[in-house]
């Protein structure tokens, strides 16, 4: 608890602490690292119920584009606002036909749902089409910091969402529906319900994640935004940080986006494959994340 | 004494010399890195030639832009915040440097696009004084293609094109006002969309035969110029013409014997004969030990050459003094003549190069050859093509 307290603390300091000249460059990235690991976090959300989600970039990108096609009528956090809702009930939609299946299966009908968003957003024409859509930037781009508040705000979200699964009666129930459903059942656990409400949250937040996202990048195309690329990432940073913890994907996120960025200001051409090789250590090496390496739990 | 003299003289041009620092953000990994590669080649090839002759110093900081917006925008801003340079040079993929508009307008870099042909671009970009693009806009390529299609139907007599597009964002975008254009140009047209890199296009081919065309026109990415090339011989299609519009060539598809009479569109080729083209052909050759076939190196050391001209002429790195003096520029380039005229939608006031430096190419006898416009070709158009199995 201390630590994700320190990590946010450090997020919003971070505008404010004396970087010199790397201050406008710390805070970019830094920016891409609340977004990510805020994506992270709500596809842990969805995880911890034994669901393997790969829909979570289709989220993310409806999030993007609920901003993009609302921001100028209504402007920044009703669209941003509006933008999530879409998100979380395109995954009430999903979760509703879906969610009585199972670990590949279900991860198979949501990427099936990716690609069906993806379509759409290809061909409805006041979405851009195949030419894209620009975003208006957050608050009219009054205020350059706004992206990076905004993207703190969600990953606030995210992590005060994460800790209240962690620690309430509903982690418990998603914990006992990940180990065995029919157990789950027999305690009482309703577990469609669970998944239902889990992949709910998690849209939610994945939405709100896209729709800053969206306003930082400025331009958004269906093969960008609802990429199996970034449904991976989402996953991949938690199972580097640590699943099913809060901890663990805000960690991951932290250390994946800034590491990546690194490598390619220092080494340049074939970072890659230093990427690469860290990536593949660290699934040998550390089976529970960097959360085993801190002897953290592992739910 | 000499020595003095020498270094007498060393001071006095190292005096004279106009330094700048330039940043470059280019894709070097990610799906545009084979373009962002070359153009990275072009840069610095041309930056060795300016800073021998010693009159301007161009000092080159490179960043890769990942191809991807969420790696562009921090690499953008380290670029302008932590190495401070005024002077950019990049954009060459459209969504990415449409991410970097923001950035730009809070810094306020001279940004020169090297690539970014889509006019959404051009709205991003709206009213900054200090954007030069130097790539032909996307309506620009429509033109250059239909004036082509004009010629087919008036000397050729040919009615009837089949187009197999891909259905992401390259092949589908415009495809419907594309399709009307080419109606009224007096072609009877049927469209078929297809998946890249599917390599199945034996269903679709055999539909296009009832439709007997005249073209087959694709447009895709360079995997699946081969597929289409082998499949439409296998099913029998027998086009007059194949026409494919891909952003790059595969790799030693002129070798395959497969690629004989395929033609397509392209800005520049090694084998155009210009003097500035011969001039860089050399030059890169010498540099690298081998020819590049990708127009991005030929525009990236167009970049170079121009900044360098103009830092020449302005005396100074002051970036509003080196844009005024590139405004008013005008240079022989392998592209053709190069000068800077508001866009044709007035949204943009620094464009470059217009239609005019597109022309069709035709693979022929293993190399691509120039074949239209007549005052580029140098050879004579293969029309109808042999397009059967052997």
């Amino acid at each position: 608890m201390r630590a994700v307290l320190g990590l946010l603390l450090l997020f919003a300091l971070l505008p404010f602490l004396p970087l010199g000249d790397w201050r406008a460059f710390v805070l970019d990235v830094g920016f891409f690292v609340q977004v990510l690991a805020a994506l992270a976090l709500s596809w842990d959300l969805v995880a911890r119920t034994g669901q393997l989600s790969l829909a979570h970039g289709a989220f993310f990108g409806l999030g993007a584009y609920g901003v993009g096609l609302l921001a100028p009528e209504l402007g920044t956090l009703p669209a941003l606002l509006l933008g999530a809702l879409l998100a979380g009930l395109s995954a009430l939609l999903l979760g509703a036909v879906a969610l009585r299946l199972h670990g590949l299966y279900f991860a198979i009908a949501s990427l099936a749902f990716s690609e069906v968003l993806r379509t759409l957003a290809l061909k409805l024409p006041f979405a851009g089409g195949p030419i894209g859509l620009p975003v208006p930037p957050a608050l009219g781009g009054a205020w350059p910091l706004a992206p990076y508040f905004l993207g703190l705000g969600v990953l606030l979200l995210a992590v005060a969402l994460s800790l209240w699964a962690e620690r309430g009666a509903f982690g418990l129930a998603q914990a006992a529906t990940r180990q065995s459903e029919a157990v789950a059942r027999v305690l009482g656990v309703r577990v469609v319900r669970v998944k239902l409400l889990s992949l709910f949250l998690g849209s939610l937040t994945a939405g709100l994640a896209g729709g800053v996202y969206g306003m930082k990048t400025l331009f958004l195309n269906p093969y960008d935004a609802f990429s199996l690329a970034r449904a991976v990432e989402a996953l991949v940073i938690p199972i580097f940080g640590g699943l099913y913890s809060t901890l663990g994907p805000l960690l991951g996120g932290v250390l994946l986006v800034s590491l990546e960025q690194a490598l390619r200001l220092w080494i340049q051409e074939g970072y890659l494959v230093v990427y690469g090789g860290i990536l593949v250590l660290a699934i040998l090496f550390l089976p529970k994340g960097l959360l085993g390496l801190l002897g953290g739990r592992r739910g | 004494m000499r020595k003095v003299w020498l270094l007498i003289g060393l001071l006095g041009m190292a005096w004279a010399q106009t330094q700048v620092k330039v940043g470059v953000l280019l894709p070097l990994s990610g799906p545009s890195s084979v373009s962002g590669k070359a153009a990275l080649n072009g840069i610095q090839l041309a930056a060795d030639e300016v800073n021998a002759q010693g009159k301007v110093r161009l000092e080159l900081v490179v960043a890769d832009d990942g191809t991807d917006p969420a790696k562009a925008v921090p690499a953008l801003t380290k670029l302008l915040t932590v190495d401070r340079v005024n002077v950019v040079i990049g954009g060459l993929a459209s969504g990415v440097t449409f991410a970097l508009s923001g950035t730009v307008k809070q810094y306020q870099p001279l940004f020169l696009a090297i690539g970014a042909a889509s006019s959404v671009v051009e709205q991003a970009f709206e009213g900054y004084p200090l954007f030069f693009h130097y790539h032909p806009w996307d309506y620009h390529n429509v033109a250059a293609a239909l004036q082509f299609f004009r010629y087919l139907a008036q000397a050729h007599g040919a009615k009837k094109v089949a187009i197999l597009y891909e259905d992401g964002p390259f092949g589908s975008a415009g495809i419907k006002v594309y399709q009307e254009q080419l109606k009224n140009l007096g072609y009877q047209v049927q469209a078929e969309p297809f998946k890249t890199g599917s390599g199945q296009f034996t269903p679709v081919l055999t539909r296009f035969k009832a439709f007997a065309p005249d073209i087959l026109y694709w447009i895709g990415y360079d995997v699946d110029a081969l597929p289409i090339a082998a499949q439409a011989r296998q099913v029998g299609l027998r086009p007059k013409l194949i026409y494919g519009a891909p952003p790059s060539w595969p790799i030693g598809f002129e070798k395959n014997p497969l690629s004989q009479d395929v033609a397509g569109m392209t800005a520049w080729l090694p084998t155009v004969s210009n003097t500035a083209s011969r001039r860089f052909v050399e030059a890169y050759r010498k540099k690298y030990g081998e020819v590049t076939e990708e127009y991005m190196a030929p525009m990236g050391y167009v970049i170079v050459k121009s900044l360098a001209q103009a830092v020449e002429r302005a005396g100074s790195a002051q970036k509003e003094r080196i844009a005024e003096a590139l405004a008013g520029l005008r240079m022989d380039t392998p592209f053709g003549p190069l000068s800077f005229k508001p866009s044709d939608t007035g949204k943009t006031r620094y464009q470059g190069f217009g239609p005019e430096v597109w022309f069709q190419f035709q693979y022929i006898q293993g190399t691509r050859r120039p074949v239209f416009p007549k005052e580029k070709a140098t050879v004579p158009f293969r029309y109808p093509g042999e397009y059967y199995l052997r």
